[in-house]
């Protein structure tokens, strides 16, 4: 005997399915308009992606302008553009000769995703502890710690931290690598995990330690202390998942950003991931790897988005899921 | 009054500290409630009830400054904190946002009797099942799959009730009950109260600024005015015969639904002092059409009389 019991609760009107379809529909347009938008805008930069200080002679600029359809009318390069991409084909890169952006991102996104992974996850569960310690002692010393702390976390940038780092778990102990890439040796991931994890895990320690305050002074906190109930319980069960709201929503654009990488973290430390692409193609003029990059952020945005969604839907019963 | 009492209150004082100095929330409250007897509570808003009532279960801020001494016959040293949900229980004023909106209610009932009996998952749903049903919830087994917000306003207050019941506690602290209900469902909840106390034999400290809602169910009633308690005297005597000015403004103030239609409704004046004011004198002088130069000088003492009834007041109303 099974009973089927759907994991969201979603209003009688419009069932997992259904929403689900319909969000993913949704986000067609939404990626299309980012597209073209990215593209044309890209295009009218100044210079190119064959301009140098030095200018090149002129038949050799023609001719790596017919090579990547350059010489074609704008129009027909960005329908040519929409075509291939709805064949998975992000077009040669620019800049990295013989590579396609598709074989790129390929290899890189795994290095970066990996990381962003690791220390998102590192933030939200270290956060969330932290956030409610702090809340639970609001007011005390360990509270105003927390707050003092998460502020030096968030403010100090990673250029000035991960060097910091590695100069002293690196060349002063020699305990961690300082640079290098070797995806089976967890020491390699320690220090850039660190530099990319502090800043998100302060702001959800934060944002944690605000909403859990206002929930423990709630109404029905209060009901439950009456009930008699140990505060371990009356944390766990009736305060913390309204109190993760602010968190889930935070989520969505931490996972994007932390998941494509972080262009200073990979160059400082020598990781092969996809980070300086989107910086190092918008300055180069190279077409493809930009829109590329762009693709791959907006996408991760938008499927956190709604993974968020359905997040915020399983934390609170009364929020029904309607596109 | 009943001779054993389950809760007995002397001189309770509560403070809270803060910027300017402190705000005096409750000033020497002292009352007793007998097992299975029901005490009314009236006076305005921010005349201490909540507080008051806050302070028995212990469930105060602890930045609160508490004086003075509240015992619990139920609880060993008389300690209702170490009881709290299991022989004395609270209902409180907004059934709105008194339950966890992510929980539904069968598992918010049942760990009440998983924490203080130890009760199987099993057991202690059936009888939450069970006490829905004796509080006239119509479908118990499926308000239990319920989340709060399917339930309507009234059906929460059951619920709440309910929940506070479920360990059969010998006192149940209900503050402001039906305040946030529509006046049809306000009389079921205080039917409901009323026979809950008969069949369980529990004593109910009824809590509410409205007159009419303490009334048929309270056989004592203590006003309160500004974190005190101005008067105390079984329920027919304080309405029949108010000796303190204050209660005889609450009943003049409170509609009669029998008598002609009044042009204007009845109203007092002015308002209480507030809870950080300092004063002297009797804390209604302000207010007050008998007030003299004494009332405003010196606070008027507590006068106690053989038939239960105690007032502080220089000039009484006759009796």
């Amino acid at each position: 005997m099974s009973t089927v019991r759907p994991v969201v609760t979603l209003g009688r009107r419009m069932p997992l399915i259904r929403y689900l379809l319909f969000r993913v529909l949704g986000a067609i347009p939404t990626l299309l308009a980012i597209v073209t938008i990215s593209f044309f805008l890209i295009r009218f930069a100044p210079a190119g992606p064959f301009d140098r200080a030095r200018a090149l002679p002129a038949d050799v600029v023609a001719n790596l302008d017919a090579a990547y359809g350059l010489d074609r009318p704008l129009w027909q390069q960005y329908t040519s553009y929409l075509r291939d991409l709805a064949h998975g084909d992000f077009g040669p890169s620019f800049r990295y000769k013989d590579f396609s952006v598709t074989e790129l991102i390929r290899e890189g996104f795994p290095v970066s995703a990996t990381l962003g992974a690791i220390a998102i996850a590192i933030a939200l569960v270290g956060g969330v502890g932290v956030g409610v310690v702090a809340a639970l002692n609001h007011g005390r010393f360990v509270d105003h710690a927390t707050i003092g702390l998460s502020v030096v976390a968030i403010a100090v940038p990673s250029f000035v931290l991960l060097p910091a780092l590695g100069l002293l778990f690196g060349i002063e102990l020699h305990w961690l690598p300082v640079a290098g890439w070797d995806p089976t040796s967890i020491r390699d991931y320690v220090l850039p995990v660190t530099t990319l994890c502090l800043p998100p895990l302060a702001y959800i320690a934060r944002l944690t330690r605000a909403s859990m305050i206002e929930v423990m002074r709630s109404a029905y906190v209060r009901t439950a202390f009456a009930k008699g109930l140990p505060l371990r319980t009356i944390v766990l069960k009736h305060a913390l998942r309204p109190a993760l709201i602010p968190v889930a929503s935070y989520l969505a654009p931490a996972v994007a950003m932390t998941m494509t990488g972080s262009l200073v973290v990979e160059t400082i430390a020598g990781l092969p991931g996809i980070g300086r692409y989107l910086v190092q193609g918008a300055l180069n003029r190279d077409y493809t790897l930009v829109l590329g990059m762009v693709i791959v952020y907006s996408t991760l945005l938008i499927a956190m988005g709604l993974v968020v969604d359905l997040l915020i839907a399983a934390l609170d019963p009364r929020i029904r899921l309607e596109a | 009054m009943s001779a054993e009492p389950v809760l007995v209150v002397e001189d309770l004082r509560v403070e809270h500290p803060g910027r300017g100095g402190a705000v005096e929330a409750v000033r020497d409250v002292s009352l007793s409630v007998g097992a299975g007897e029901c005490v009314g509570i009236v006076g305005e808003s921010g005349s201490g009830k909540t507080q008051l009532c806050l302070a028995l279960m212990g469930l105060l801020p602890p930045s609160a400054r508490i004086d003075g001494a509240v015992r619990f016959a139920g609880a060993p040293g008389g300690a209702a904190r170490a009881v709290r949900g299991e022989r004395i229980a609270m209902v409180f004023q907004d059934p709105q946002t008194a339950l966890t909106p992510h929980l539904r209610i069968g598992s918010q009932m049942s760990e009440v009797l998983v924490h203080h009996r130890r009760s199987s998952g099993a057991r202690a749903r059936e009888a939450a099942r069970a006490m829905l049903a004796r509080v006239g919830i119509p479908d118990p087994a499926g308000c239990l799959r319920r989340y709060p917000h399917e339930l309507s306003g009234g059906m929460r207050q059951r619920v709440l009730i309910a929940m506070s019941l479920l360990c059969g506690p010998q006192l149940l602290v209900a503050d402001e009950p039906t305040t946030a209900l529509d006046v049809t469902v306000q009389a079921q909840v205080l039917e409901l109260l009323a026979r809950l106390r008969r069949e369980q034999r529990m004593a109910i400290l009824l809590v509410s600024h409205d007159l009419a809602v303490v009334a048929g169910l309270a056989a004592r009633i203590v006003v309160m005015y500004a974190g005190r308690v101005v008067e105390e005297a079984p329920a027919e005597a304080l309405f029949h015969g108010p000796r303190h000015p204050y209660t005889a403004a609450l009943i003049a103030c409170a509609p009669n639904a029998d008598g002609p239609i009044p042009a204007r409704m009845a109203t007092l004046p002015g308002q209480p002092p507030g809870a950080a004011e300092r004063f002297t004198g009797c804390p209604f002088a302000a207010r007050c059409d008998r007030s003299s130069e004494r009332c405003r000088r010196e606070p008027p003492p507590m006068t106690a009389f053989d038939d239960g009834r105690r007032f502080a007041c220089h000039d009484p109303l006759p009796a």
